[in-house]
């Protein structure tokens, strides 16, 4: 019974035993661990990085009292990496958490291929054991799983496992891997770039994953103002950024913001060229290093038949199809590298962006280049070469002068020697022509289709006045009987063009080809003597007088104007005694008298334009004409200001007066009676 | 028949006391008080965040005048906040260019001299309390790699923690030379994995933050491990990461555990006494805290390293 009793009790305490034992190991976390043996828990090694593992959360499946429990599974975030490589166990912060690093926390691009052994988070985001794990060391010594990548980087290998599209030789379009560098590599590996073991380029040559100091990872920056584009110039050194305007440069201008084009927010491609922080021209304006859609050169856009160049250059872009575009006017003529203007399109048979020469980056053989900005002009324009047949003949508008102090010009550039503007430069072809824009057009279309203009600036429906923004005195010329195009809009020029057409200048005077060089005169050249002229003319072959009488004889188209007296009496000189007198100041400043040969200075002789300004009607009013053709008089008729009462008199004494009125007058000339004008 | 019974009653007697002695154990082995109990709280209010665009600060220092001297080491510097008039200052920590420094422990000496243990240079810098450089001493090895430094004038020596070799470097102030080297990597008591930032309290027991033991190894100035406060978990008196410690007038032991974001007290040596929340008793969650300091105002700073700031908190007593 005893016995009974006692192994009764024995079997109650051992199951209470049991009991508590259960109970306590609910609760009991060390318990709980010896009796999950198998699972991760155990392990405090593996819950070092893996959080959820922590027994608090694995085996009793709650939160502990300084931290939830974690809903998701992964485990290389930033926080995880950090709490070590803070320098407790090492130093990476330097690279880590700061500065321009690889994603992380984010879906990776659609542009990118992620394959299973890099696995993203429950999330599909990207984490750093998506690159990193501890567990995949291997058991060889090689440095390439350096850092716990999870895959071999040799030359950027692991890199392109995800970014396939970024390699050339999967895709078109991409900078060249494995090339050779060729500069000193101490220069990249001194900003933080790395080469492969065979100083070659790879994605850490330009590209940091952690810690870089740039946007897109880059080691140096690309958009920077004070530094934009060193970064390709690290390897492209023969293509230096533009340092100083005056300096020679080989290429396209470069971190310096856009002065006379505007870069488009994009191009027809699509593509949004880059641009410096404050809007300069950097090498990604046109080049794109990855996925570049242009066929050559890694370029924003395909260039062929330079249609690129022309996403800036708006303006240029209307030389295309004009006798100035040399792919269809002159097609086998070369630029300096061999490249027929057939294939490069019409702007690099003269200018290149790379190796060009001068400023201007031309692409042409230029003899004198440096010396005039004309210089790639007379490249084409001269004996021999695509030009010929647009070859100035006789005499032309001078060319390589500064403007006179006279003149005021607001509109037209002026150069330096080396063909950049600049407000006080010298006269060159293009201060008067666009060489990219025909206008004003001559022939709409030739037989191959070509557009032949006359490349002159300003030009608005088929004419062009832009004489006068230099010559800007002459301008009142217009509306006046002098003005043929609107007087005689039948004269028929020597270039076969009516007056009608043209400005109000060229109706005498030609920019080229023209008869003199004094005056660039067109117009006819008359006789010394017209008929009905009543005083002889004695003053030898001069200039002066032919210019006038071109028009007005009772051959010209200024035969109703044609005076009985055509010339002061004698047309006589006035030597150096007589103009020392006292009216010296007065006949010099006010009057000209005119050598044979068109010259002012000096000793001359009385001719038209001695009391004549032929381009003004009325010497007291600086107005132009109305259109209406006049009958003068001694206050108009295009004579000088002050002439009655200073240069007559001067000689004449008062009674010139009279004298005058008798001169030149309509009644004088029998063509009208009394009563006089005054 | 009977010594059958005997014997196996001998064996259930056995079985027995086996399972009440585990019992006891396990009992024992219960935290002190149950889980879902909230942690005892220790208030704190958040007065002000330090910030002088740092790149992720390490540690920072109490000097003996009160200011707050914080390693800005990525940006190869010392910031010195003084909280009378909240200038601001800052001195270099490495003049010559190009050289790469990774100082991550700093230390204000009683005399005011700044203590910088240098890892990536494997080198102890040493400046005037005005940022002028006074010396600085190579370590005995390049494989040293020292991550913080305290120093003890009273005792005439400095203690630098090799991380990388998992040890105590003992040193003589005066000479810097090496005195003694405590440690080894291991988990015992005296042993350490990574240890990583250090303290010294009134008492001249040096209190070593052993990041990969998850504990705080109580040292005392013959190298005996006294204590260690702290174990593996999530709980209140458990760490995770725990990275920076200090020492407050009254010799209480803040702990830091960075993926924690949390700040645990404890009493010497071993007695936890809570974690620091909030004046309404929310646990106070700082992101990745590292470095941390206690002036004589109770006023804590703690270096928050990814938040490139220090947060200030007044100890609510």
């Amino acid at each position: 019974m005893f016995s009974n009793i006692t192994h009764l009790k024995y079997k109650i305490s051992v199951r209470l035993i049991f009991i508590l034992i259960l109970i306590v190991c609910q609760y009991t976390p060390a318990l709980a661990q010896m009796i999950h043996t198998g699972k991760p828990d155990t392990a405090k090694k593996c819950a070092v990085c893996h959080f959820q593992w922590i027994n608090t959360f694995y085996s009793e499946q709650k939160d502990g009292q300084l931290a939830v429990r974690p809903q998701n599974k992964q485990v290389g975030t930033r926080e995880m990496c950090i709490s070590c490589h803070d320098g407790s166990i090492i130093d990476s912060r330097r690279n880590l958490f700061h500065g321009y690093e690889h994603k992380i926390g984010e879906k990776p691009s659609e542009r990118v291929q992620i394959p299973e052994e890099f696995p993203l988070d429950e999330n599909g985001l990207i984490q750093c054991a998506t690159c990193h794990s501890p567990h995949s060391l291997p058991s060889d010594t090689e440095k390439t799983y350096g850092l716990f990548l999870r895959a071999k980087n040799i030359g950027s290998s692991m890199c392109l496992i995800c970014h396939k599209d970024k390699s050339a030789d999967n895709v078109k379009g991409n900078h060249p891997l494995k090339v050779e560098l060729p500069v000193d590599t101490a220069k990249i590996t001194l900003n933080g770039g790395k080469t492969d073991s065979k100083n070659r380029l790879i994605c850490e040559t330009c590209h940091m994953p952690h810690g870089a100091p740039n946007e897109k990872l880059l080691i140096l920056p690309v958009k920077d103002t004070a530094s934009s584009s060193i970064l390709c110039e690290l390897c492209h050194s023969d293509r230096p950024a533009l340092k100083n305007k005056d300096t020679y440069r080989n290429s396209h201008t470069l971190n310096t913001p856009a002065a006379k084009i505007s870069i488009p927010y994009k191009f027809s491609s699509g593509e949004t060229p880059g641009q410096g922080k404050n809007k300069e021209i950097i090498c990604m304006t046109c080049h794109k290093v990855h996925n570049a859609p242009g066929a050559k050169g890694l370029l924003l856009t395909d260039n062929t038949k330079d249609v690129m160049c022309t996403e800036c250059h708006e303006q240029q872009k209307k030389i295309k199809g004009s006798t100035h575009d040399l792919s269809l006017s002159s097609p086998e003529t070369k630029n300096i590298l061999g490249s027929k203007a057939a294939s490069t399109g019409p702007c690099s048979v003269c200018h290149l962006t790379h190796y060009g020469k001068g400023p201007l980056l031309w692409s042409r053989q230029i003899k004198s280049s440096g010396s005039s900005p004309d210089a790639l002009c007379i490249s084409c324009h001269a004996k021999g070469k695509p030009a010929e047949n647009s070859l100035p003949q006789d005499y032309s508008h001078k060319t390589g002068i500064e403007l006179s102090s006279k003149m005021q010009n607001k509109k037209l550039p002026l150069y330096d020697t080396a063909g950049i503007e600049k407000s006080d430069g010298i006269i060159s072809c293009m201060t008067c022509h666009n060489v990219h824009d025909p206008a004003p057009l001559t022939y709409e279309k030739d037989k191959k289709g070509i557009k032949h203009g006359n490349f002159l600036r300003l030009s608005k429906n088929g004419k062009t006045d832009l004489c006068v923004h230099c010559h800007s005195s002459k301008k009142l010329i217009a509306g006046t009987d002098h003005d043929l195009s609107f007087s005689n809009p039948d004269y028929l020029k020597q270039h076969s063009l009516k007056s009608g057409q043209t400005g109000i200048c060229s109706a005498c005077h030609s920019a080229h080809n023209a008869k003199t060089e004094k005056f660039i005169w067109s117009a006819p050249l008359g006789p010394l003597k017209t008929e009905g002229w009543t005083t002889p003319v004695e003053t030898g072959d001069h200039l002066m007088i032919k210019l006038c009488t071109g028009c007005h004889t009772t051959e010209g188209c200024a035969s109703e104007k044609v005076p009985v007296r055509g010339l002061h009496p004698d047309a006589f000189t006035i030597s150096e005694n007589i103009i020392n007198t006292d009216h010296t100041d007065i006949l010099k400043e006010k009057f000209s008298f005119y050598s044979p040969d068109g010259k002012k200075d000096g000793p001359g002789n009385i001719v038209c334009s001695t009391c004549h300004d032929p381009h003004q009607w009325n010497g007291d009013k600086k107005t132009k004409g109305n259109n209406e053709k006049l009958e003068g008089d001694v206050t108009n008729s295009f004579l000088r200001a002050d002439l009655p009462d200073i240069l007559c008199a001067s000689c004449h004494g008062q009674e010139g007066l009279f004298n005058f009125k008798y001169f030149h007058s309509p009644i004088s000339r029998k063509v009208k009676k009394e009563p006089f004008p005054f | 028949m009977n010594r059958v019974n005997i014997e196996k009653t001998k064996k259930k007697i056995m079985k027995i006391k086996f399972c009440l002695l585990l019992s006891v154990f396990l009992i024992s082995s219960l935290p002190s008080f149950s889980y879902g109990e909230k942690p005892p709280a220790i208030k704190a209010k958040h007065l002000y965040d330090i910030t002088a665009d740092f790149c992720h600060p390490s540690d920072l220092s109490v000097g003996p005048d009160g200011r707050i001297h914080i390693l800005d080491g990525t940006n190869n510097r010392v910031v010195i906040y003084n909280p009378v008039n909240k200038q601001i200052s800052s001195f270099k920590i490495n003049s010559k260019q190009n050289v790469i420094s990774h100082p991550l422990g700093i230390d204000v000496a009683s005399n005011g001299d700044i203590y910088i243990a240098d890892s990536g240079n494997h080198c102890i810098r040493i400046f005037t309390p005005e940022g002028k450089v006074k010396n600085t001493f190579k370590l005995n090895s390049n494989n040293t790699d020292p991550t913080d430094i305290v120093t003890d004038l009273n005792l005439n020596r400095c203690y630098v923690i090799d991380n990388d070799n998992h040890r105590i470097l003992v040193y003589d102030l005066k000479n810097f030379n090496l005195i003694d080297t405590w440690g080894e990597s291991g988990e015992k008591p005296g042993e350490f994995q990574y240890p990583f930032l250090a303290a010294k309290d009134s008492t001249s027991t040096l209190y070593v933050v052993d990041v990969l033991n998850t504990r705080v190894q109580a040292i005392n100035p013959e190298g005996r491990t006294m204590a260690t406060l702290g174990k593996w978990g999530v709980n209140a008196g458990q760490f995770y990461r725990p990275k920076g410690v200090t020492i407050d007038k009254k010799d209480q032991i803040y702990v830091s555990d960075s993926y924690l974001g949390v700040i645990q007290v404890f009493k010497r040596y071993r007695k936890f006494l809570g974690v620091l929340t909030d004046e309404s008793g929310n646990l106070l969650k700082l992101k990745t805290p590292t470095g941390i300091g206690i002036d004589k105002t109770q006023k804590l700073y703690i270096v928050e390293m990814i938040r490139n700031c220090v947060s200030v908190y007044q100890i609510i007593e």
